[in-house]
């Protein structure tokens, strides 16, 4: 129970109490009687003492309901709610709108982003709900969170205000991080000169979290001395959940047209669970998985946790010549929706286009050879030098530029694969050269290194570089990076070192992968529509060939919005938050982008009951609910009738 | 007397005549034996000439023949007188307070009184004994003596309605007043509600020892024997109807017991002094019927046959 003003209660018993006390102390207001004789009631009572100004206290019915009244209206003039905590000067309401928020918990009539926003609301109105006399409103902030932060107001004490934030918080499909939100709070309360030593210390801060606990970043985040955390649970802890955890198409590079599909399905729950599983293209069922599949249970690895159960799936190949929108779905629904279903644009076989600059040396053609290009054409450097200045946009048209030697200032925006030269790239800075080197680390993880070994990989001789903000090293050598990504405003450049006739390389099966991946990866950034899926929270630059024209934004739930390209002709879409298909319009045709979730916590849907920060464990807020109602009206209610049977009682003595 | 259409106005206010017709069977009954001023329908101590043997006497000169037992001298040879007891008329004293406490209550206890003594008045008048009417107040004892017959009804009931009530009785004054008062012997009849300060005990005790055959009927109101029932709840002052100096009550269950205690302690010990002197003590409640009252109880309790 909370009492919102629990002075003017206490001051109302201080005031009133010792003189209705002092009132049965002195004496009554008698009404007079006559009657025949005195003389035994005289001997009768001990209530004889005519000349004494005051009297025992003495039992009385009235004296009690009086006394009650007093009690009660004390009671509510200190105006209690059920329950809450304390208040502070300012709350910051951190609402989870991540992908797990969209479960739908057994027996809930809601999702719990749903349920998190009323539990907000119910939260605003018992800040809010302030005594008349004593009552102090605490200034509040909304902040909504997934896989980045958004302040939805600043500190008001505007209750309409922060009514109106939390009611425009958006569920996302995005992965949980809390960080950013705390650090935007914490950007809110810092004082104006930060390094102002008479600055006044921070106020006490309360800051409460509305989520199911599964937070990537909780154990990251250290709480301050003055930030106080409640965390509102949200959903149930048994809730068990399926998901399509990756959807991955592959065309047989022999028969182009036939697309195969294959996808990952992920389980959460102690038992295993055997579902459905279909396959659509454009919208409709073109397969379905002849026998049901049963997904394993959920192992408890000792030093990684929870890992889910998991199974791959193959689709049999469909014939697609021009692409299309593939989907995989779970049949049967499960607490969480959103993750039932995974997608992915495939798009139509489009022969390679690669142009070779400076290729000496024949193990790099052939390497390109082997992919099968619609066109491999070949230039000097100098033919190519010259061609950046004469006709640069003919330089565009190519999937893939591979150089074989330094990049030229005057390089256009394309996708570049070059061997041997760090030189005048901008993201790189050279300084040198090294010698006998091998690798030490390399991103196994990036479609780059798939299939690529480096085991034995020696380089008798690189360039040594140092990558800056925009470069990001995929290979580290043992005397500096060896391959890196470089990415610039329409260009995407992969960078090796070295040159691959001073080093090993050429000689082990990984080398034509990696030239195979650069490639791929490479001619994905030149291809009007991808064939990766990205994930909740990306912004997606989209080639629209135009400034400044209308470029409709179609959401996967079919609601439209209209952005307009920028002047390098790109219109920029996002962050798109949910998953499913999106699909951007212009005048000069379409693209279809695929999200999903790749974010297997989200897809754990087992609420937590506290939260873990690095250095304190906050308990869920379990006892007397989020909800507070306020009890003064019907203790006020209370008090007036017992007035009227005190008054009815007196009545009847008198 | 105030406006009270329910209190008597006139002597048929206070006996009507079916009351009379049942009450010309009864007679007034003591337990002593008194001499009488006239011959009565009482017997009396003097041996005389009446119907009920009493004694012999040897004859002596100037004696009634008639009274000579002749079968006696037929087997004594000697002359015995017999010796009758002879009736005398009984004298009957009916005293009323008529203090102001005794105007109060509902129904009001003088009223009741009033018709009480009408009814045991009348009865006297039936029987022919000598009945005395007293009525005690405020510094002054009225009275009515010498009736007798049933003629004197309405002369009776017409001084009963003459009484005024009012003041501070001075009930031992009273008694000895009415022990001197020289009316001869007989039955001492009390009507009062005997809630007196300084006790009833010296006043009974002044006609008891007086050789009275004293019956105190001590009259209540509903209200002063359960004041409940009478309204009377709450913080009150209460004011004696003869006393200035009120007093502070708190009307409670826890009060209104004490005060049952202290009432039934006041007439146990009342009833008590009144047996060790040969007086018989009654409490009657006002709310009784008359008829009920003088034809059951009195006879049971043995001041009427």
């Amino acid at each position: 129970m909370t009492w919102l003003d629990p002075f003017a209660g206490l001051l109302a018993l201080a005031a009133l109490l010792p003189p209705l006390v002092a009132l049965y102390f002195l004496k009554l207001r008698r009404k007079d009687r006559t009657i025949s004789s005195t003389l035994l009631w005289r001997t009768a009572t001990a209530d004889l003492r005519a000349n004494t100004p005051f009297q025992r206290l003495r039992f009385s019915i009235l004296l009690m309901l009086q006394l009650l009244v007093l009690a009660l209206l004390a009671f509510a003039l200190a105006q209690p709610e059920v329950s809450g905590g304390a208040r502070a000067a300012r709350h910051a309401l951190l609402v989870d709108r991540s992908l797990s928020m969209q479960t739908k918990d057994a027996g809930a009539d809601a999702t719990r982003f749903a349920e998190a926003i009323e539990q907000a609301h119910e939260r605003v109105a018992a800040l809010h709900g302030g005594g008349f006399w004593f009552g102090q409103t605490p200034a509040i902030m909304v902040v909504s969170f997934a896989s980045t932060a958004e302040v939805l107001t600043g500190f008001t004490d505007g209750r309409a205000q922060v009514d109106a934030a939390i009611g425009a918080i958006e569920p996302t499909d995005a992965s949980t991080r809390l960080a950013d939100a705390i650090a935007l709070v914490r950007a809110a309360l810092t004082p104006v000169n930060p390094d102002d030593p008479n600055a006044a210390a921070p106020d006490e801060i309360v800051i409460e979290v509305f989520s199911d606990g599964r937070i990537d970043d909780i154990a990251s985040i250290a709480l301050r001395p003055e930030e106080r955390v409640l965390f509102h649970p949200i959903g149930k802890a048994a809730t068990s959940n399926t998901a399509v955890a990756a959807v991955g198409v592959a065309r047989d590079p022999k028969q182009p047209a036939d697309v195969k599909t294959l996808a990952r399905l992920s389980h959460f729950d102690t038992t295993s669970r055997t579902v459905d599983v279909e396959l659509l293209v454009n919208g409709r069922v073109r397969s379905v998985l002849p026998e049901p599949i049963e997904i394993p249970a959920q192992s408890d690895d000792p030093l990684l946790g929870i890992l889910p159960g998991e199974i791959e799936i193959a689709f049999p190949p469909l014939l697609l010549p021009d692409g299309g929108v593939i989907e995989v779905r779970i049949v049967e629904s499960d607490a969480l929706k959103d993750d039932d279903l995974g997608a992915v644009v495939a798009v139509p076989p489009q022969p390679l286009r690669i142009l070779l600059v400076g290729g000496e040396g024949f193990i790099i053609r052939s390497a390109l050879e082997s992919l099968g290009p619609r066109e491999l054409m070949e230039m000097t450097t100098e033919e190519f030098e010259a061609a950046t200045r004469a006709d640069p946009a003919s330089l565009q048209s190519f999937d893939v530029i591979v150089l074989h030697g330094a990049l030229p200032a005057t390089a256009p925006t394309a996708r570049y694969l070059v061997f041997g030269g760090g030189e005048g790239i901008s993201g790189v800075e050279a300084y040198g050269e090294k010698s006998d080197a091998f690798a030490v680390g390399s991103r196994p993880d990036h479609p780059l290194m798939r299939f690529v070994s480096l085991d034995e990989l020696f380089v008798h001789s690189h360039q040594a570089v140092a990558a800056t903000e925009r470069g990001e090293v995929i290979v580290d050598g043992s005397e500096g990076p060896l391959v890196l990504t470089i990415t610039a405003p329409g260009t995407q450049v992969v960078l090796v070192t070295f040159d691959p006739l001073d080093s090993n390389w050429p000689f082990q099966r990984g080398f034509l992968n990696f030239v195979a991946n650069s490639v791929q990866w490479l001619a994905t950034f030149s291809r009007p529509v991808s064939d990766a899926p990205f994930k909740p929270g990306d912004v997606v630059s989209v080639m629209v060939g135009a400034a400044a024209i209308p470029v409709s934004i179609l959401h996967p739930s079919g609601e439209e919005i209209t952005v307009t390209s920028g002047s390098d002709g790109i219109a920029s879409v996002g962050p798109l938050m949910r998953t499913g298909v999106w699909t951007v319009k212009w005048s000069g045709g379409d693209r279809r982008i695929a999200v999903a979730s790749r974010d297997l916590m989200e897809s754990r849907v087992n609420a937590v009951e506290s939260l873990e920060f690095a250095d304190e464990t906050i308990a869920g807020r379990t006892s007397g609910g989020l909800s507070r109602s306020a009890l003064w009206p019907w203790v006020l209610l209370a008090a007036v009738t017992l007035l009227i049977v005190e008054w009815w009682w007196y009545l009847r003595q008198v | 007397m105030s406006n009270d259409p329910t209190r008597p106005r006139k002597v048929d206010d206070l006996i009507d005549s079916r009351l009379m017709a049942r009450l010309d069977t009864l007679d007034v009954v003591s337990r002593k034996i008194f001499l009488g001023k006239i011959q009565g329908e009482r017997r009396s101590r003097r041996r005389g000439q009446s119907v009920e043997f009493a004694d012999y006497r040897p004859y002596s000169h100037g004696d009634d023949l008639r009274f000579v037992d002749w079968n006696i001298y037929g087997r004594l040879d000697r002359l015995f007188l017999k010796l009758f007891l002879e009736e005398e008329d009984l004298s009957i004293a009916i005293a009323i307070d008529t203090s102001g406490s005794m105007d109060t209550g509902t129904p009001n206890k003088l009223d009741f009184a009033r018709r009480l003594a009408m009814a045991l008045g009348y009865i006297g008048l039936v029987n022919q004994s000598r009945v005395a009417l007293f009525g005690f107040g405020a510094n002054r004892t009225e009275r009515l003596i010498g009736l007798r017959g049933r003629r004197r009804t309405r002369e009776m009931g017409e001084w009963l309605l003459g009484l005024e009530s009012g003041g501070d009785a001075d009930f031992t004054s009273s008694m000895r007043s009415i022990s001197l008062a020289g009316q001869g012997r007989g039955i001492l009849i009390v009507l009062s509600d005997l809630l007196l300060a300084e006790g009833a005990e010296a006043g009974l005790r002044a006609v008891a020892g007086r050789g009275f055959d004293v019956f105190a009927i001590q009259l209540l109101s509903p209200e002063e024997v359960d004041p409940a029932s009478g309204s009377l709840s709450g913080d009150l002052r209460l004011t004696d109807v003869e006393r200035d100096a009120p007093i502070e009550v708190s009307i409670t269950s826890r009060t209104l017991d004490e005060y049952k205690t202290r009432l039934n302690e006041y007439t146990a010990k009342l009833r008590d002094f009144c047996v060790q002197r040969g007086i018989t003590h009654m409490v009657v409640r006002t709310d009784v019927p008359m008829d009920e009252l003088v034809i059951d109880y009195l006879r049971r309790r043995g001041l009427l046959r």
